[in-house]
């Protein structure tokens, strides 16, 4: 009779488990092997896609060009791949939408020591040769300074593109590069390799943004629902990035698997932003400073490329929620206060 | 015995995989061109042996007019072809498919006539020479569009080091100055693809995006400076091109 029961009782929580995971709703996100996705990383190891109700396959890329084919293939229903890469891609006719944000600033310029101190002033890069991964949001953020301080990229240096920014940090390492723009992690690991991040992003337009939410327009009608979700657990994963930082370096680390003292450097040691903000201002900026750069040629507006509304629906979810968190209240006042203006500095 | 009759079948066995990659390695590829100075990179290539340096075997195809060229790819009889711009964005919004993977040679107008009437020019653009592939290709096809391209560039780098190899593979006696760009450039395409007015409403956005396949250039060119990092040409051509990646991540580079 024992028996019976016990089986009895696993048939149930069998089923009702079976029955909890069918009512999840799948979704394929997919990113980059850099601490700056930590909150897709966060979301999904610590169940909050889950306690959305949503079952999400983290599938990841080597740079921001492929993954963007594969959202435009519908091969991915959403993915999280720079800023300047959506935009570049916009700019041809890819129908997609901005959704969320993720992270901002986390790029660098890194050279060898004894190359370093040249390329501290923009004006030292005419003839030098500098590797960058194809539509990397760092990349054009240099060559946006580039064109501010007078310089035309296009004739006064060489910009080789790679497929990968480890690509770029062998070739620096190897002296082929004078010097190469990598995201997080690499410009971690390139100081540990005896490299120096001569710059980082931030220091060239502070507070820019990098990976977007980004998914095409007819995912974003019609699954709306499923992305405010997606923004709620990203949000919660914020929370937990914000309250736990030895947790979150634990999680990483599980995707980007280097020393967790260098992540621990990397996630908090002031050259990343997270937020699943969409900061529609600072993209609309950025899409005008492509232009200006001549790294895009368009006459469209992108404003209606850019929804808020979803984040504004998750956050409106989470406050109702949990009134009493002030970090809702927080983000719910930036989010309406609007982002500052972005400045390239002329240095 | 015994192992005489071994070592004959691993001579001949050595032997047979010899024939065999040489075949697989010298499969003929057809190359169309256009009977126009726009398109002597390709001749350029097949002089100074660059198909060869690539380990491509190329026959070159001869077409007096774009549209009979096209219609040659268009029935698969050559693999690529160099013909007219406004003929390929033409054929391109008839629904026929093909992909555009290199420049070539754009006429620039000259003269007191063209400083006039802008339109000069804008006849001209059309009649610049693009590199042409059908729809799709086997497997395979990335490799071998990239060593075409690579084959190309190494033209027009010979023909700057060698201004004359251009003179003699001009055609005609009046020929406007040609100005070569290997650079497919997507956003020249679409300049002329709205001046003739060929975006139809039932075509997605990206449509004409979605026929030029600029990754090819990329690959050729990252290819080419890996192998010379200090090519004043190649740097340059390497400095100006931005390429949206558009084969990923099933034909991603290993």
């Amino acid at each position: 009779m024992k028996r019976f029961c016990a089986l009895l009782l696993m048939l149930t929580l069998s089923t009702a488990v079976t029955a909890h995971a069918a009512e999840l709703k799948k979704l394929k996100a997919g990113y980059l092997p850099t601490s700056g996705h930590l909150l897709y990383f966060v979301a999904k190891e610590k169940g909050f896609f889950q306690q959305e109700g949503l079952d999400v396959e983290l599938a990841r890329f080597t740079n921001s060009g492929e993954g963007l084919t594969a959202v435009k293939a519908g091969k991915l229903d959403v993915g999280s791949f720079g800023t300047s890469a959506p935009l570049a891609f916009i700019a041809k006719g890819a129908d997609f939408t901005i959704f969320g944000g993720q992270m901002g600033e986390g790029h660098g310029l890194i050279a060898k020591p004894e190359k370093a101190e040249r390329f501290k002033d923009l004006k030292n890069f005419r003839g030098a040769t500098i590797g960058a991964v194809r539509l990397a949001t760092g990349d054009v953020v240099f060559r946006a300074a580039l064109h501010e301080a007078g310089i035309d990229w296009k004739k006064d240096l060489t910009i080789k593109e790679f497929d990968s920014p480890a690509a770029v940090m062998e070739a620096v390492k190897k002296g082929t590069l004078d010097a190469g723009l990598v995201w997080i992690p690499y410009f971690t690991l390139a100081e540990k390799q005896g490299l120096v991040v001569v710059k980082y992003s931030g220091d060239v337009i502070k507070g820019h943004t990098c990976c977007r939410q980004v998914a095409l327009t007819s995912t974003v009608k019609e699954r709306q629902a499923d992305l405010e979700h997606f923004l709620t657990a990203l949000l919660k994963a914020y929370q937990y990035y914000l309250t736990d930082k030895n947790g979150t370096v634990d999680v990483v680390a599980k995707y980007v698997q280097i020393d967790k003292g260098d992540l621990l450097k990397d996630i908090y040691g002031g050259h990343l932003l997270v937020s699943p903000d969409p900061h529609k201002k600072s993209v609309l900026q950025f899409w005008d400073f492509m232009k200006k750069a001549d790294y895009i040629t368009s006459t469209e507006s992108i404003d209606g490329r850019v929804n808020t509304k979803i984040y504004a629906g998750a956050l409106a979810s989470l406050e109702k929620r949990e009134p009493k968190e002030k970090l809702w209240r927080t983000l719910e006042k930036e989010f309406k206060s609007g982002d500052g203006e972005l400045h390239i500095k002329g240095h | 015995m015994n192992r005489l009759f071994v070592l004959t079948l691993f001579m001949v066995g050595v032997l047979l995989s010899g024939v065999k990659s040489g075949e697989a390695g010298g499969s003929l590829f057809r190359l169309g061109y256009l009977e126009h100075t726009g398109a002597a990179l390709c001749r350029i290539a097949q002089l100074k042996g660059e198909y060869a340096q690539e380990g491509l075997k190329v026959e070159l195809v001869r077409f007096s007019d774009s549209r009979s060229g096209l219609a040659a790819l268009e029935q698969g009889t050559i693999h690529a072809g160099a013909f007219e711009v406004g003929e390929g964005l033409k054929a391109i919004a008839g629904g026929k498919g093909f992909r555009i993977i290199a420049g070539g040679g754009i006429p620039t107008a000259t003269g007191p006539l063209a400083e006039l009437d802008d339109r000069v020019q804008q006849r001209l653009d059309l009649s610049g020479i693009v590199i042409l592939i059908p729809a799709t290709g086997g497997a395979g096809e990335k490799e071998t569009l990239t060593r075409l391209t690579a084959a190309l560039v190494r033209a027009y780098r010979s023909s700057r080091a060698e201004p004359e190899l251009l003179r003699s593979k001009s055609v005609g006696t009046d020929q406007p100055i040609i100005h070569f760009d290997p650079y497919p450039d997507y956003y020249r395409l679409e300049r002329l693809w709205k001046r003739l007015d060929l975006h139809s409403s039932t075509f997605p956005p990206d449509f004409l995006a979605n026929h030029v396949y600029e990754e090819i250039y990329c690959d050729a060119l990252d290819r080419l400076l890996d192998s010379a990092p200090d090519d004043n040409v190649y740097k340059e051509l390497s400095g100006k091109a931005v390429c949206v990646p558009d084969c990923c991540p099933k034909n991603k580079k290993q």
